[in-house]
């Protein structure tokens, strides 16, 4: 089994790969008594001390710690995500590297051009997302392994926090607000989703704005504005504490989103109960389980706000079967991929193919 | 001359020499008694003297001893004195040490946080850095983009006669690569800080509060549509008041139609912890604002204008508690030509995205109840020591002998109900309407003009009312019946039950059932109304008064308002600074 291992990525900001080094390094160390992580960041944007800080707030401080020197010598594997400038810088690397593709952004994934027939090993971290990485770059094909994405179990919610009475059915939608993520869809699918309800529908948008992209003009062309509430984005130690709130208020997690890797956020909502409407795209399709009542197609509008006025009416059981299949994508199912992944020899995985 | 004298037969003379003999010998026996009385007292006096001596030597020596004695107990007292001062001197150093201590701590902690302020900023700048990144591949990799490199290749060199390359340009830190188009950056040196040095970048005025603000303990940042002013009893200013007076360091901001506006004492403290901040300066340093604010903070929103809403974004980042206080029917202003900024749709949004809501009457918290149905209300309040008189000073004045009934506050046609109050005036002659304030349009001054019961006073400051308002039968608040009138909680009425005024209302049909208050439906119920008044409220109805009075100051108003700031709210505690 592996002792000292890096999870080597390009930023530390707070996005989706950092808490997804958090959830694997929590659950790693407890299944591992003898294993050690350490995280490097080319770029620290400040989600490294984040990391630090949540790290010693779980008493984890002594086995999961940032680094800000990088020695490939001192792992027996590096987990490269998305990437490829560190070989650049530590050639030394190669050897033990497993490279990991988690970006849902087709363009930020062309590096694998130059790889994918060198790379020994690749891994995903679900298997809706196996076959896109597989249909655009055919040289991987029977080298890609899946690692399942999870979500941990979530610790229990302050009694005394609540949010507001509101008095629509709320609909959540947590991700960047930019197109690959289909903000505007939300929008439409709410406006939409109006006249199926007596009482205004209202939005809870939480995410990181794109710069220029026009949200004001996109409300007010749909005539929802003042039923949206826009969020920053919401720390991700609080995530949890946010889904938990809103199962509370009977909300509906909507992700309309044209490309995901894996989908964290909506698998966040389904552990936490919240029904979830989510875009037809494979790593969705995957979440749940190919069930159609989550399901819509992806444009279909009417569709979409058809799904929202469903999971409101039929609420209380989408929330039970969200939480039944969100077991598929628990710490158990992670540490299974796991081991069936490293119980052999791991120097067949790592590093590059010698021409 | 001879007698006989006790019948022994001598003669008088010889028994008158017997007599004088005895009488000598007695004498004589007399002098050696006193003799011998004397030589004792003469001993006595001999003893006496030495020991009043022996005292006098005793009382020297005690006096000695009691100077010295004083003398050391002055010493001990100078050294006592010299060690108190000593110990007080301890004392402050140690407080003082303690102090700083405490004040290195709180900065410590202070810059702990706002390093943990600027790694979000640096992540959000980072999202932001990589989403532009991404477009600027897209735009590479789009086709329109390759099929036009050629014009661009042949257009090259006039662009750059036209731009020709700064020399010396001072770059700003490269935030990272796009996986196509990697920049070359020194490497390998480890983990690159891309915002490694966190500062302050304003500049300008908002510099001179934003120690403060690092200091505070609690902020909150109210919004008003006038300028602060410590004799004014509006909501905003009061609840400034109140909470600066608890604790708060208040950022007040008034409101400005432009930016080069001027607003009186700008960036300066207006009143102990409370600092006057022009809107456009407000929003245009919101983010250091924020970035700066350690203490617990809270935006109590007034004025829902786009703007005033927008800010709610970073505050709510830097985890503030977002209220939003409904204290008009801003629609019903918008729609009378007035609150131009207005539109619905934000201001719903404000209701939506506010932790808590607030309003002054049910009325408005009924307008927003199809939103959310946590609406609070907490209606106005005033100051009883602002009025300057003891409670009830025309309730136990004696009647004046003319029926005077009175007014004070603002006078604009918009909402006063002119036609009402000359229809009365009108009806009843013998009744005096005396008008207190400001704000009489031209027209409406010609139209009162023409009736002599009808007595413009002027403006009369609110320590004064109390002269005018004792000789009153009662007061008024004569509005029209507008949405605006329906959903407002007058000030005045307070005011005028303080005083132990009757009074007749129009247009505000949520204060009808306030004691002492008889609401006119119109206007011949009005003078009925009038008509009623025959005398000074009994002590029954006194008493009523007393009892309401006590949960109707600005202190219990906004207690109830502080208590809603500092209860655990879900939406602030996602951004709470831990």
């Amino acid at each position: 089994m592996l002792n000292k291992i890096c999870f080597a990525y390009h930023w530390a900001t707070s996005g989706g790969v950092e808490r997804v080094f958090l959830n694997r390094g929590e659950a790693l160390l407890g299944q591992y008594p003898k294993l050690e992580i350490e995280v490097y960041f080319n770029y620290d944007c400040g989600g490294g001390t984040l990391i630090q800080r949540y790290s010693k707030s779980r008493g984890l401080s002594d086995r999961l710690r940032v680094v800000r020197q990088f020695d490939p010598s001192r792992y027996e594997v590096v987990f490269v995500i998305d990437t490829p400038q560190l070989l650049t810088d530590y050639p030394a690397v190669a050897d033990k590297m497993l490279m990991e593709c988690h970006t849902p952004y087709a363009e930020n994934r062309t590096y694998l051009k130059d790889w994918e027939h060198r790379l020994k090993t690749l891994v995903v971290p679900s298997s809706g997302f196996l076959p896109v990485v597989e249909s655009e770059f055919p040289g991987l094909r029977g080298k890609i392994k899946v690692i399942r994405n999870f979500v941990p179990q979530l610790p229990p919610l302050e009694h005394s926090l609540s949010l507001p009475d509101w008095r629509g059915p709320v609909f959540l939608y947590f991700a960047r607000i930019d197109e690959l993520k289909n903000f505007t869809e939300f929008i439409e699918g709410l406006s939409a989703a109006g006249r199926h309800f007596q009482t205004q529908p209202l939005a809870l948008v939480s995410g990181q704005v794109l710069p220029g992209f026009p949200v004001n003009e996109l409300l007010e062309k749909n005539r929802v504005r003042g039923s949206v509430a826009i969020l920053p984005p919401v720390p991700f130690e609080n995530s949890h504490v946010l889904m938990q709130m809103l199962r509370q208020k009977k909300a509906v997690f909507v992700s309309p989103s044209k490309g995901e890797s894996f989908g964290l956020s909506a698998a966040e909502a389904m552990t936490a109960g919240l029904p979830v409407i989510l875009s037809d795209i494979p790593p969705h399709v995957a979440l749940v389980s190919n069930r159609d009542k989550f399901l819509y197609r992806l444009g279909d509008v009417k569709g979409l706000a058809a799904k929202m006025a469903a999971a409101v009416e039929h609420y209380d059981q989408m929330s039970v079967e969200c939480v039944e299949l969100a077991r598929e994508f628990s710490v158990q199912a992670f540490l299974s991929d796991w081991e069936r992944l490293f119980m052999g020899n791991v120097q067949a995985l790592t590093g590059v193919v010698k021409s | 001359m001879s007698d006989l004298r006790d019948g022994v037969g001598i003669s008088f003379a010889t028994w008158q020499d017997r007599q004088l003999a005895a009488i000598l010998n007695e004498i004589r026996s007399a002098h050696a008694a006193v003799d011998g009385h004397k030589e004792k007292v003469v001993q006595e006096l001999g003893k006496l003297v030495t020991l009043l001596s022996e005292f006098t030597r005793r009382e020297d020596e005690l006096r000695a001893d009691t100077r010295l004695w004083q003398d050391k107990a002055a010493d001990l007292d100078r050294q006592l004195k010299e060690q108190t001062a000593l110990r007080a001197d301890l004392q402050i150093a140690q407080q003082r040490l303690e102090a700083e201590v405490a004040r290195l701590r709180q900065l410590e902690k202070n810059y702990a946080e706002e390093n943990q302020t600027l790694s979000s900023r640096a992540s959000a700048a980072n999202f932001e850095a990589t989403n532009l990144r991404r477009l600027v591949t897209e735009l590479h990799n789009s086709l329109s983009w390759k099929i036009t490199a050629p014009l661009r290749m042949i257009t090259k060199p006039i662009f750059e006669r036209l731009h020709p390359t700064q020399p010396n340009v001072v770059t700003s830190p490269t935030v990272g690569t796009s996986p196509t188009a990697p920049p070359a950056p020194p490497k390998p040196t480890g983990t690159i800080d891309v915002f490694p040095t966190p500062s302050q970048t304003t500049s300008g005025p908002v510099d001179a509060i934003l120690p403060e603000l690092r200091h505070a303990t609690s902020i909150a940042i109210i919004p008003c549509a006038i300028p602060f002013s410590s004799t004014l009893n509006q909501r905003p200013i009061s609840c400034a008041r109140y909470l600066a007076d608890h604790g708060t360091t208040v950022l007040y901001v008034a409101w400005q139609w432009l930016p080069e506006e001027e607003v009186p004492q700008a960036w300066k403290e207006v009143y102990p912890r409370v600092f006057h901040i022009p809107l456009y300066g407000f929003q245009g340093n919101v983010e250091a604002i924020a970035a700066a604010s350690y203490g617990k903070g809270a935006y109590l929103s007034t004025l829902p204008s786009p703007g005033l809403v927008d800010v709610v974004r970073p505050l709510r980042a830097a985890g503030y508690h977002i209220h939003y206080d409904i204290m008009d029917d801003w629609e019903g202003f918008h729609k009378g030509g007035e609150a131009p900024w207005f539109s619905a749709p934000v201001e719903h949004e404000m209701v939506i995205l506010a932790d808590t809501v607030t309003a002054v009457s049910d009325r408005l918290a009924e307008k927003f109840s199809h939103l959310r149905t946590d609406i609070a209300v907490v209606r106005n309040g005033y100051q009883p020591a602002a009025l300057a008189s003891e409670q009830f000073v025309a309730a136990h004045a004696p009647l004046s002998e003319k029926k005077t009934i009175g007014y004070f506050g603002h006078f604009s046609d918009a909402w006063f109900d002119w036609d009402t109050v000359l229809y009365a005036a009108g009806k009843r002659p013998d009744v005096e309407f005396e008008l207190i304030g400001w704000g009489i349009s031209e027209p409406t001054r010609m139209r009162i003009e023409k009736l002599p019961n009808i007595k413009p006073i002027g403006i009369v400051p609110q320590a004064e009312l109390h002269k005018y308002a004792r000789n009153w039968w009662g007061g008024m608040i004569p509005f029209q019946p507008t949405d605006v009138s329906a959903a407002v909680d007058p000030l005045k009425v307070y005011e005028y039950l303080h005083l132990g005024l009757p009074s007749i209302v129009t247009g505000i049909s949520g204060i009808a059932k306030y004691p002492l208050v008889d609401y006119a439906e119109n206007r011949d119920r009005f003078v009925d109304a009038i008509d009623r008044i025959t005398s000074r409220p009994n002590a029954q109805l006194l008493a009523e008064v007393e009892r309401f009075l006590k949960d109707c100051t600005w202190d219990e108003r906004f207690a109830k308002l502080k208590a809603m700031l500092e209860a655990p709210a879900g939406l602030a505690f996602l951004y709470a600074k831990r």
